[in-house]
């Protein structure tokens, strides 16, 4: 998908003596949105944007290292050992050796003489990367003024890290105008360099508006972008609202632990697999994590007990990506960290008073949010219908954030409808999860009107092409081929209430035993099967066909039991 | 002395003879001796008669040559085997003696060839085309009238023949007839564009427009397309039917025909360029393809058949062919022996060159390549088509002055030849065979033409390289180079070929444009067309010479500067297209330019021209009074952080302009002392150093400058706060700079804050912040993060509100995992504890037991 971005201005910050002025540069091609603030507290804004800026640029995908030229080093080296042992007179060998001293003066002599013009190519070409990289690749955060917040999301340039810096009203210390929307913002590496200029003791105005600083003597918008946006950017969007929007365990972390982690990882450095962050957790107790493979355990503060009914160990990898959070450790008051399960997402929710900065891990650096990991595929999803759909679309616009039930009771479509709805509008980039708030945001990812019966189609579509287990597991559950063998619900359990299932699945494998632990809206909390599927991916990627199956004969029976 | 006559029958025992006159015994007598046999080489037979004085000798040899002659014998003609042949009972045999007639231009036997072809015409017999060609060939115009019924014959072999022999007889009206006739052939695009197109020059955009529309075609038509064009036989048409064969494929079915014939007929024309390229395509195109089958009209019988096409016997009978040609033009017109063999040569390239496998080497394979260069060769023998070593003595390279090529001597006399060989070579060891060859003949760089020479330079460089060639090409050019009149034309298209890259010419053209300048500063075209030249230092020395002029002469500019600013303010192609022109403008043409331009244009020039344009824009603006007020600091700004160094450096002399402005308000260059550009962080700092008094500016004036995160301009900050430390509201300044990210400001602050900071809870609590950046660094600064407990430990110590303070701030810092800092923060929390039992924190204090 191409992108296009068209900018007006720049974004940067202008600074005198006295006052500052943060601007950003929104794209004109975007619904006309803006905020005209004063900040009250700009190092907090100046820590997150700093902190969000690192998550724009990260990419911690493996890389392998060239080693051309050391073997060409090493094949040299031979070779003059190899001719050493040939050479029999030693007289020989000296002139050889004054040849090669006096070579590799020369050699030194001519890197010297070469060095202002290599000097020069080396800065020449650092420049045209950073230019051209950042017009050609860099993806812009996207934007969204909300009525009491105003957000940046953005994707690492691997696509495995999700950050989202939300500042709150409370933040600005007077706001003269705003309009709710969602658009991008101008976001340059020197925009970054100058967000090291923020201080408290200069008045700082904080303008998003599609002129940004202008300095051109017209109108004409003097930067263009225009990115071929990977659809994978755009799933990764709706991955991310799918795991949020899943029953995760969480664990409030104080700052110190969030900094015994980052520490442990800057200063270690492993070279040998495994290499996760196992996260053991013991009912009742602060949880602790362990650094694979050395075994180092650190244990967090009493805050981080873990409320779940049994003892888990949980790996996630890819540790190094939370190196990003460094410049919000001093700001941080407390940490949430969400967890969905082994080799699967984890979320950082911090809490930086007035501002919260959320960081979304996927499973593994190279396991991008996008890549092979259906994360939708747990949620549940009733079919919507496009009334449905526009309905709940123009519910949420209107107050711009809402509960589901509130938008339920709103919109009156019942609270399954209502979360499926959102649910696809966040698949179609319509809405998002906010999980420190608990709310769901309006937020039109692009700049196309809305239509929801096109939406509906292309869900659908979308549904059965990026979904095969999911296609295999209506195939299964229409065929009769999935049976619930117990099921028993959890009235008991406050936090995790629904249904434990037990089933027996006949595919094409042959009959599996799925079990699973559904929530009352039906989306998965945990799940088991005994297929080869389940066996080699556990949920990484998704939850097998049989699971999905036995979901289905559980919400048909749920269904016809009038819930 | 009397001539041997030779004498020949056709029928009988003894068909040759041979009566001559030789010396007997005594000198005065002679011996009539006749000889005769089955053939000239068999003279088995015969009698000796006299002797006979030898003033009587002619009588007794006329008797015996009547006597022959009444025995059915007659004198043999030159070529009377030949035309013997032309009566042969076989058609291929007559065929061939017809195409041998045909190189000997032997117009004596044009009627019985007429005979011959009228008959073979009536007949429908395919010999007609080999009389028709020699007929073309030897140019009778009595063949006019066959050749033209000959062209309008549908079958492709007999209009070929007829077109060409119309040709070679100068036909223009049956030509004519001919070229429309094919054109109703071609597809109606190529048809349209050829009714539009003029013929007349091989120009590249009618070239392009014309391949353009044979592209568009089926692939399967590139044949007939090519052979058409190749029959209407103009510049153009013939440049545009190898370009299209070019990107045929020779060896499929409906091209392989037409490539045959296209081959026929550049021999039959002469042309060797096309035989050149087509004869080494076939043989490239031979490599690995066996040819392939396909239903096919028969050109025999016009029947569709399963025919096969382009196999292994017709390859190496095509090779074959090509040779021969060459070999026939070596002894019949061997003017053109030399010059036909190089355009061979020169379509040899490394696809040519094979892995070498026992004694085949690794051009074994080229036949042609073979054939011209070691025909003569006594270390290699020809199998096949494949050249290899007769043994492993003969793999060593020949002795120095031994000639391998076939007819040296014509490569000799064609020495020219060896020019096209050189600049068109493309495998070394074609390139060596040519360098031999100027080595040999060093005069035929004397009398090369200008355009041969510049070709000998544009060879590839990886050909020459190691041989003098460039040099002694390079310094017969300079030879002939007259500063005062110098040939502009080889100035332009030196400085317009990438050989100019090259060390040596680039260094004598550099030198050539210094020289003339004096000359072509007064040709427009040279002027307009010099700085764009390939080679950057040429464009240096182009802008040198020219800027030299300008300088000197008012009227040159005046006429000049229209042009330069038409060109400046066109787009660009590529970024830096006409960075010359714009260096030659910024140094010699500003005031001109400025005249032309209102501050509006120029403003406007500068947000939208080209690279160069932009720069030449901001020098007019960096000189033209009142610009600081019109452009506005913002925009200077802007301009001082550009990526055009001119632009930057109008910003300059703008941003020096307006000191007064500076002094006021220097934020504009804290924020400039931080830019990517050297320059321009190099002029800020000057400024800053030199003329701003930062010290009348106070406090925001200083902390402006520390707020800085480039380590010069930290430093001088720094610098200047010790310095007028005690002028500034010490609490004031190190509030601010504990703000600062980096941590050489912290530690610079920390000392401030140890030194100045006020007593008391609440001058304390101002710096949370900065205590909280400090200790939750994850890569601390040890003296800094130890100096921070040890102030929090410290005033702890003071007063219990402090101590609070400090405890929850260490509080906060308890678990950690580093060790040294836990030790730290436990023992201080200890201490605060104790001493103010008030405090608490996570730690717990038990009582010793007594």
């Amino acid at each position: 998908m191409k992108v296009q971005f068209k900018y007006a201005g720049s974004s940067g910050i202008v600074s005198d003596l006295s006052k500052s002025r943060v601007a950003f540069a929104t794209n004109m091609l975007r619904e006309p949105s803006y905020l005209e603030a004063q900040l009250a507290r700009p190092l907090i804004a100046r820590e997150g944007l700093a902190a969000l800026h690192a998550v724009v640029v990260s990419d911690f995908k493996y890389r392998p290292k060239d080693r051309l030229e050391f073997q060409a080093w090493l094949e040299e080296q031979d070779r003059k050992f190899l001719a050493s042992l040939a050479l029999k007179s030693d007289d020989i060998r000296q002139r050889i050796e004054a040849k090669e001293a006096r070579l590799e003066e020369l050699r030194a002599l001519r890197r010297q003489r070469r060095k202002p013009f290599i000097d020069a190519r080396r800065k020449y070409f650092e420049y045209v990367y950073e230019n051209q990289y950042e017009l050609d690749y860099l993806l812009d955060p996207v934007i969204t003024i909300h009525p009491d917040e105003i957000a940046f999301e953005a994707f690492s340039l691997d696509e495995s890290s999700y950050g989202r810096l939300a500042l709150k009203y409370d933040l600005f210390k007077k706001i003269d105008s705003f309009e709710c929307g969602t658009t991008n913002v101008d976001f340059s590496a020197r925009l970054a360099q100058h967000v090291a200029r923020l201080r408290s003791y200069r008045d700082t105005r904080f303008d998003v508006s599609p002129s940004g600083f202008t300095i051109a003597s017209d109108d004409v918008a003097h930067k263009e972008k225009k990115i071929d946006l990977p659809e994978s950017w755009v799933k990764g969007f709706h991955q991310v609202q799918s795991v949020m929007a899943m029953s995760l365990d969480r664990l409030r972390l104080a700052p110190i632990d969030l900094f015994n982690l980052i520490r442990h990882v800057k200063r270690y450095k492993a070279r040998t697999s495994p290499r996760a962050l196992r996260w053991e957790l013991t009912p009742g107790q602060p949880a602790c994590v362990v650094f694979e493979p050395w075994e180092h355990k650190i244990q967090l503060s009493p805050t981080a007990v873990y409320e779940g009914p049994k003892p888990v160990k949980i790996r996630t990898w890819g540790r190094r990506r939370l190196l990003v959070l460094e410049r919000l450790l001093h700001r941080c008051e407390k940490v949430d960290v969400f967890l969905a399960g082994h080799g699967l997402p984890t979320i950082y929710v911090c809490d930086l008073g007035d501002a919260t900065f959320t960081l979304g891990l996927s499973g593994w650096t190279d396991n991008d949010w996008t890549g092979t990991s259906p994360f939708s595929l747990l949620e549940q999803k009733m079919d919507v219908d496009a009334d449905a759909l526009s309905t709940t679309y123009h519910g949420l616009r209107e107050p711009r954030y809402a509960t589901a039930q509130a938008l339920a009771d709103q919109t009156g479509l019942g609270l399954e409808t209502t979360r499926s709805s959102l649910s696809l509008l966040c698949q179609a980039g319509r809405a998002m999860f906010d999980l420190g708030g608990g709310v769901y945001r309006h937020r039109d990812l692009f700049h196309f009107p809305f239509d929801a019966k096109k939406e509906v189609v292309k869900l659908k579509k979308q549904a059965e092409d990026d979904n095969p287990k999911a296609k295999e597991a209506r195939k299964i559950f229409e065929a009769g081929d999935a049976r619930i063998i117990a099921r028993r619900p959890l009235m008991g359990q406050a936090d995790k209430p629904g249904f434990k299932l037990s089933g027996s699945v006949r595919g094409s494998e042959g009959r599996m035993r799925p079990q699973l632990h559904v929530a009352d809206d039906g989306s998965i909390i945990s799940a088991k099967c005994t297929c080869t599927y389940y066996k080699k991916f556990k949920l990484t990627k998704g939850p097998c066909e049989h699971v999905l199956a036995l979901r289905l004969a559980h919400m048909e029976r749920l269904e016809g039991e009038g819930a | 002395m009397v001539d041997p006559v030779r004498l020949h029958r056709f029928d009988g025992l003894d068909r040759y003879a041979v009566v001559s006159v030789e010396p007997a015994s005594d000198p005065s007598q002679r011996m009539v001796r006749v000889a005769r046999g089955p053939s000239s080489s068999k003279l088995t037979g015969g009698s000796t008669f006299g002797p006979y004085p030898a003033a009587e000798v002619q009588q007794p040899f006329g008797l015996a040559v009547q006597q022959l002659l009444d025995e059915g014998f007659s004198k043999i003609i030159p070529g009377w085997d030949l035309i013997a042949q032309l009566d042969s009972g076989a058609p291929s045999e007559r065929a061939r003696a017809a195409v041998r007639i045909g190189w000997r231009r032997r117009d004596d036997v044009v009627p019985k060839l007429l005979a011959l072809a009228e008959s073979a015409f009536a007949a429908n017999r395919g010999e007609v085309c080999s009389f028709v060609d020699a007929l073309g060939l030897i140019g009778d115009k009595r063949a006019i009238d066959l050749a033209r019924r000959m062209a309008e014959r549908k079958n492709l072999s007999r209009r070929r023949s007829g077109v060409e022999a119309l040709r070679n007889l100068g036909d223009t009206e049956g030509l004519a007839l001919a070229r429309q006739r094919g054109f109703d052939r071609l597809p109606p695009t190529v048809k349209t564009v050829m009714a539009d197109l003029d013929e007349t020059s091989e120009q590249s955009a009618q070239l392009k427009t014309l391949l353009d529309a044979v592209r568009g075609c089926d692939a399967r038509r590139f044949g007939l397309i090519a052979d058409v064009l190749y029959e209407a036989g103009t510049p153009v048409t013939v440049a545009a039917a190898r370009r299209v064969l070019t990107f045929s494929k020779l060896g499929r079915p409906h091209i392989w025909r037409y490539a045959k014939s296209v081959l026929r007929r550049a021999m039959l024309r002469r042309d060797v360029k096309t035989f050149g390229y087509i004869a080494h395509a076939v043989e490239l195109e031979s490599r690995g393809n066996k040819g392939t089958t396909a239903l096919l009209k028969s050109g025999l019988d016009g029947q569709k058949k399963h025919l096969s096409v382009f196999r292994v016997d017709t390859q190496e009978y095509v090779k074959r062919a090509c040779w021969r040609f060459l070999r026939d033009l070596a002894v019949w017109e061997p003017q053109k022996y030399a010059r036909a063999c190089a355009e061979v040569l020169v379509h040899y390239t490394t696809q040519d060159v094979q892995m070498p496998k026992g004694f085949v080497p690794a051009t074994g394979r080229a036949y042609l390549l073979g054939r011209i260069v070691r025909g003569k060769s006594k270390r290699m023998k020809l199998r096949g088509t494949i050249w290899r070593y007769r043994n492993h003595a003969s793999t060593k390279p020949p002795p120095a002055g031994v000639r391998e090529e076939s007819y040296p001597e014509l490569w000799d006399a064609g020495r020219e030849a060896y020019l096209r060989v050189l600049s068109g070579a493309k495998l070394p060891e074609v390139f060596a065979f040519g360098f031999q060859g100027l080595l040999r003949h060093p005069d035929i760089l004397e009398h090369a033409t200008t355009k041969q020479l510049v070709q000998l330079l544009e060879t590839d460089p990886s050909m020459t390289a190691g041989t003098p060639l460039v040099d002694l090409v390079v310094k017969e050019l300079d030879r002939r180079f007259d500063p005062a009149k110098p040939d502009l034309k080889l100035l332009f298209r030196f400085a317009a070929s990438p050989s100019s890259s090259r060390p040596e010419v680039r260094k004598v053209l550099v030198g050539w444009i210094d020289r003339s300048v004096s000359f072509w500063s007064k040709d427009e075209q040279a002027v307009f067309s010099l700085p764009l030249a390939v080679d950057g230092a040429v464009r240096a020395a182009v802008v040198e010479a020219l800027s030299r002029s300008f300088e000197g002469d008012a009227a040159l500019r005046a006429a000049y500067a229209p042009g330069f600013l038409a060109i400046l303010q066109k787009p660009e192609a590529t970024p830096g297209q006409y960075a010359a022109f714009a260096a030659i403008a910024r140094r010699s043409l500003l005031a001109e330019l400025g005249a032309k331009l209102d501050m509006d244009a120029l403003m406007t020039w500068l947000d939208e021209g080209s690279s160069s344009g932009r720069s030449v824009a901001g020098a007019i603006l960096g000189i033209r009074p009142g610009a600081l007020q019109a452009l506005g600091m913002e925009r200077i700004v802007a301009m001082a952080d550009d990526e055009i160094a001119a632009v930057r450096g109008a910003a300059h002399a703008l941003l020096r302009s307006a000191l007064d402005q500076l002094r006021e308000d220097p934020s504009v260059l804290f924020a400039l002392a931080e830019s990517i550009w050297d320059d321009t962080r190099k002029v800020v700092f000057q400024l800053l150093t030199d003329e701003i008094d930062l010290i009348a500016l106070g406090l925001p004036g200083l902390i402006g400058l520390c707020d800085s995160s480039d380590p010069v301009v930290e430093a001088l900050g720094r610098e200047l706060v010790v310095k007028h430390f005690d002028a500034l509201d010490a609490e004031e300044v190190l509030y601010r700079l504990s703000e600062h990210p980096s941590q050489k400001m912290q530690a610079f602050a920390l000392g401030l804050i140890r030194d100045h900071l006020r007593p008391g809870y609440i001058p304390l609590a101002r710096l949370e912040g900065f205590f909280r950046a400090v200790l939750f660094d994850v890569s601390p600064s040890r003296p800094i993060k130890d100096g921070v407990l040890g102030l929090l430990l410290h005033r702890g110590r003071i007063e219990e509100r402090q101590a609070e303070f400090a405890a929850q701030i260490l509080g906060d810092l308890l678990r950690t995992h580093t060790q040294y800092d836990f030790d730290y923060v436990a023992s201080a929390l200890a201490q605060l504890q104790t001493l103010h039992p008030s405090v608490s924190t996570d730690l717990q204090l038990k009582k010793a037991s007594a």
